[in-house]
């Protein structure tokens, strides 16, 4: 019981009443790797548009290079790795 | 017009309002006044035919033109359409907020807004970067990018990132779904995963946009950096008075906008006014109410030393 009331005072503690993490660190510490994937489209995205400046203009562009980049691909790496790993077994 | 602050002005808010907002209205409200006008500035070629406004300003900013999108009058009258249509207040004030964060932010430049049509067309311009709209979309660019534009859209970056917490998973599921009804009916159909993306997709587009241009005008083309009040010089600008006396006003204007006072000091004054404000509602009044505390904290343990 005591142990229960210890995880959920960490969690009320790490955790704003907006839902947001209480510190950068613990925001850092459970979505890193989600941030870095941000960080790379956007590099990406900066180098394609200062090389074709054409490319920075359209909002829609932008919209769907993000979800290809944040949401597409990893479900594809996704998908590959847990066919790999399956026919690995197999 | 601001190349980056139309997208970020809706998380800054978000930030500051929470739940008291719907994000999307927010953010349709923002980029509202550009969304029918802006193509027509820089021109479009269709099958042939060139498609671009005679005189780009006037069109953009003006009347007759499609200055009206930039009043804070068209931010009301939609929010009351939105309201009659889907009876919900949050969703039509949120609209007002961003049409007329649009609005407010597109005075800075050297032509302004013609904030309080139609009960006047005066435009109001603070005058702080020039408008080059009439000179294409690259010069535009470039001349944005070496002004105070860049400035101004740094601060507003700046301002977004420092919200970082608005952009967190957690913040969007408690607080950004919980008031905004678009994303619960989004959600029925896609992961939470794209709608997260989604969420944060103008601040993505505006942030590395920002650094896009700023690359591109000074590292990939030669735009000369110009800071000055209503810079940069080298670019053909146009004014908020040369429109104004198009219009059939009176060359030098005598309304009590431009009578009162110098657009630079009004624009000290509103940057007065936005710091008392934020000093009302958050921690830079705290700060000044503790700092003598913390003074009286430090003399009491330098005399007990002693």
């Amino acid at each position: 019981m005591r142990g229960e009331r210890a995880v959920e005072s960490f969690i009320l503690a790490a955790v704003r009443p907006d839902g947001s993490p209480s510190s950068l660190r613990e925001a850092l510490a459970g979505g890193w790797r989600e941030l870095a994937l941000y960080l790379a489209a956007g590099a990406v995205y900066v180098a394609i548009g200062v090389s074709t400046p054409e490319f920075l203009f359209p909002w829609a562009l932008a919209v769907g290079y993000l979800l290809v980049c944040v949401v597409a691909l990893p479900f594809l790496v996704r998908r590959v790795r847990a066919r790999t790993t399956r026919s690995g077994r197999g | 017009m601001s190349w980056a602050a139309h997208d970020l002005e809706p998380y800054v808010v978000q930030k500051h309002l929470g739940k008291k907002v719907a994000f999307v209205p927010l953010l349709v409200g923002s980029y509202a006044p550009d969304l029918l006008s802006k193509w027509f500035v820089y021109g479009v070629t269709l099958v042939g035919v060139e498609l671009k406004a005679d005189n780009p300003a006037q069109f953009h900013r003006g009347w007759p033109g499609a200055g009206f999108t930039h009043s804070l009058t068209f931010g009301v009258l939609v929010g009351l359409l939105l309201y009659l249509v889907w009876r919900n207040k949050v969703v039509a004030y949120s609209f007002v907020i961003g049409q007329w964060a649009h609005a407010l932010t597109d005075t800075g430049d050297t032509v302004g807004s013609m904030l309080f049509f139609p009960f006047t067309d005066h435009l109001f311009a603070v005058g702080a970067w020039a408008y080059a709209g009439q000179t294409g979309r690259y010069v535009d660019a470039g001349a944005y990018f070496s002004g105070l534009g860049f400035v101004w859209d740094g601060i507003f970056v700046v301002w977004a990132i420092l919200s970082w917490r608005v952009l967190t998973r957690g913040y969007f599921r408690t607080t950004v779904m919980a008031a905004d009804p678009f994303w619960r009916w989004a959600g029925r159909y896609v992961s939470e995963t794209t709608l997260v993306a989604l969420y944060r997709a103008s601040f993505f587009y505006g942030v590395a946009r920002w650094t896009a241009w700023l690359i591109w005008a000074h590292v990939v083309r030669s735009f000369t950096f110009d800071l000055r009040w209503g810079g940069p010089r080298w670019v053909p600008r146009i004014y908020a008075d040369d429109l104004n006396a198009a219009g059939g006003a009176a060359p030098a204007c005598r309304c009590p906008g431009c009578c009162s006072m110098t657009p630079r000091l009004g624009f000290y004054g509103a940057v007065a006014v936005c710091a008392f404000a934020k000093g009302r509602t958050s921690s830079v009044r705290d700060l000044l109410r503790t700092a003598p505390r913390r003074r009286r904290r430090r003399r009491r343990l330098t005399l007990k030393r002693r």
